[in-house]
């Protein structure tokens, strides 16, 4: 179970059953159609750390996914 | 043809001229910057006669398309000593396109004993009024009786009384829609140079009759449209409508890029209380005159202003930005809504930019003026910035100099400019931008963090800065919020082709982004000319010998980076 933390979302968190290690792309797209929602460009962080699309995740680990938006 | 203004504040002689040039056409920061360039003798002093303000709308200004009247202002800023646009929203942007004009200069000054003169521009002409019953107020009270005086839909510039001291982090206020002067072109100290003019207010009365003509009606209807289905359908963009730009938040405290204590630290413990979420549920639970939604300007799709309200619902300040959150916040290492936006409404009251006064505070409060998390000692110091007294002016000039009188070594700032609300030595992207920037620490532009795969390391970050100098760069180029560009940073066609529909002048991408990067390069060569040295591109060298704890990283971009970052 990968746990994505959808922040400043409604949809909250969402866990998400992979049988072995995948691409966040891949994990996060099941994981927004589990929670009926649209993602558009976002910022993963993952322990502290920034991961990009491509990174691999494992069972157990929890992603906090943010809309990409800057400030100003 | 396209107006210019031209007021000489000395000998109160009027011009106005035409120019049919695609700088011009485009106005915004293309225009400001490139008549700093060309009109204000690089070497001058700041606040003397010889440097200029610029006022510029944008090409879309004064029609139906969602955020495209914002207002560029430019001049030779005190602060930083280099060249300056500092912009804002409001209704200035379409008065001034409602007579038909571009562009307002204020050119030459009076003697720094005449009285302070209000410049009034409508419809039979302009006019300059005695405004010396504004002086010293602050500016709520100055908006409301320009208000009283030519009502509420007249859009008005005006500056507080750290302006009026000429004082290095003053702005200057613009009217938003509601007529109150709450919308600010903070940085730089351009509200001093306006000040050193004895240009207390300029108000453009709401009788311009000037109508918005279309080179093809139909396509620029369907256009603007586009622009607003744009803006709708990008899941970004909609995220601002609901939480604005406080959603930085959450996002800076993840990546560790928070400022925190005088920016020795990346994290604030307790961040969520001053989060999105937290302003969000504290505005609706309040209600009254709150609203976790708000135009600046009108028409706006975006919407990502705010009206904070007090306890009991009336209202407290509008609007509470990222910015001013971390600056007078984690910087603060205050956790407290309510503080921050009372010390947000004091610097718009004062007239000072809450960045700039944020990261003087720090240093204050590093310096042992004051303990970090002491809500009433903060807004106890934006009362003395209000007040005048000498420790409020030292803060009102900024954090190099309050540095320097302090004696602080950590200071954070680039070319005097308080570094914004992104820690650089978690973000060697963002890092890169401010020391390169022409601005000083700026992160209107060049904003990387979103697109760091790894924000911690300076491989490719020369690169990455400079594209998204450029990108950031566009809209400001034709004064449209910044925010569009999520809607349109890989395509800019749908905002070319209503310049196109309103204009019938056809500007490829790749002519837009030339535009753009020869604005930088006169920007750069401007700040040259006024004797910036390449040195004076460098954070304080503590960034660079302490790391942050979070990331443990220190600044490690040198020299030659920063003037590649700066080579067009």
């Amino acid at each position: 179970m990968v746990r994505l933390c959808f922040r400043l979302t409604e949809a909250g968190n969402v866990e998400v059953e992979i049988s072995e290690p995948q691409k966040l792309d891949v994990v996060l797209h099941k994981g927004a159609v589990q929670a009926g929602i649209e993602v558009g460009d976002y910022l993963a962080v993952r322990d502290g750390n920034v991961i990009k699309g491509d990174s691999v995740v494992r069972e157990g680990d929890t992603i906090d996914i943010f809309p990409a938006i800057s400030g100003g | 043809m396209f107006s210019i203004l031209r007021i000489n504040t000395a000998n109160k002689e009027v011009k106005k001229e035409s120019r049919s040039t695609n700088d011009y056409l485009l106005g915004g920061r293309t225009l400001s910057s490139r008549l700093v360039s060309r009109e204000v003798p690089a070497d001058c002093e700041p606040l003397g006669k010889k440097n200029a303000l610029f006022f510029c709308n944008g090409p879309l200004s004064g029609t139906t398309v969602s955020s495209s009247d914002r207002i560029s202002v430019g001049g030779k800023s005190p602060l930083t000593g280099g060249i300056k646009e500092s912009n804002a929203g409001g209704i200035v942007g379409i008065r001034m396109s409602q007579h038909g004009l571009r562009c307002i200069s204020l050119e030459g000054a009076p003697a720094r004993d005449a009285a302070w003169q209000i410049i009034v521009i409508g419809k039979d002409g302009v006019e300059f009024m005695e405004g010396d019953f504004l002086a010293g107020k602050g500016v709520y009270e100055k908006s409301e009786l320009l208000s009283e005086k030519f009502g509420n839909k007249a859009g008005c510039m005006t500056v507080g009384p750290a302006a009026e001291k000429l004082l290095y982090t003053s702005g200057i206020a613009c009217s938003d829609p509601h007529g109150v002067c709450s919308r600010y072109a903070g940085r730089g100290g351009l509200g001093a140079v306006m000040a050193s003019k004895r240009v207390i207010a300029v108000v453009i009365q709401n009788d311009g009759d000037v109508k918005a003509e279309f080179a093809d009606a139909d396509a620029f209807k369907a256009g603007a449209k586009r622009i607003v289905q744009l803006l709708r359908e990008n899941p970004v963009s909609s995220k601002f409508t609901k939480y604005g730009t406080a959603a930085m938040v959450d996002i800076c405290q993840s990546f560790k890029v928070l400022p925190t204590r005088n920016f020795t630290h990346g994290t604030m413990e307790g961040a969520e209380k001053i989060n999105a979420q937290t302003m969000y549920d504290t505005i609706k639970e309040r209600g009254g005159e709150g609203l976790t939604q708000h135009a600046c300007m009108n028409p706006c799709a975006i919407q990502c202003s705010n009206v904070y309200p007090d306890k009991y619902g009336k209202l407290l300040c509008s609007p509470v930005e990222y910015e001013t959150m971390a600056l007078m916040g984690s910087n603060l290492c205050l956790k407290n809504l309510d503080t921050i936006a009372t010390m947000n409404r004091i610097a718009n009251d004062a007239g000072v930019d809450t960045l700039d006064c944020g990261a003087a505070i720090g240093v204050a409060m590093e310096a042992g003026l004051a303990d970090f998390g002491d809500n009433d000692a903060a807004i106890q110091m934006m009362e003395e910035i209000r007040n005048l007294t000498p420790l409020g002016r030292i803060l009102a000039s900024g954090c190099k100099i309050a540095a320097q009188v302090l004696g602080v070594r950590h200071a954070p700032h680039v070319l005097g400019q308080g570094v914004p609300a992104y820690e650089p030595r978690g973000s060697k992207g963002m890092a890169v931008t401010y020391l390169s920037s022409t601005m000083g620490a700026d992160h209107t532009f060049g904003f990387t963090l979103r697109d760091e795969d790894d924000p911690t390391s300076k491989e490719g970050k020369v690169e990455l800065s400079k594209k998204f100098q450029v990108i950031g760069s566009r809209m400001d180029a034709m004064g449209m919020c910044n925010f569009v560009r999520y809607s349109v940073r890989d395509d800019m066609k749908p905002l070319l082709d209503l310049i196109k529909a309103r204009y019938d002048v056809d500007i490829s991408e790749e002519e837009f982004d030339a535009m753009v990067v020869e604005t930088l390069k006169m920007e750069h060569q401007f700040n040259a000319d006024a004797g910036i040295p390449a040195s004076a591109h460098r954070f304080a060298e503590t960034f660079y010998e302490e790391t942050q704890p979070e990331t443990g990283e220190v600044v490690d971009i040198t020299d030659e980076e920063i003037a590649r970052a700066m080579q067009w």
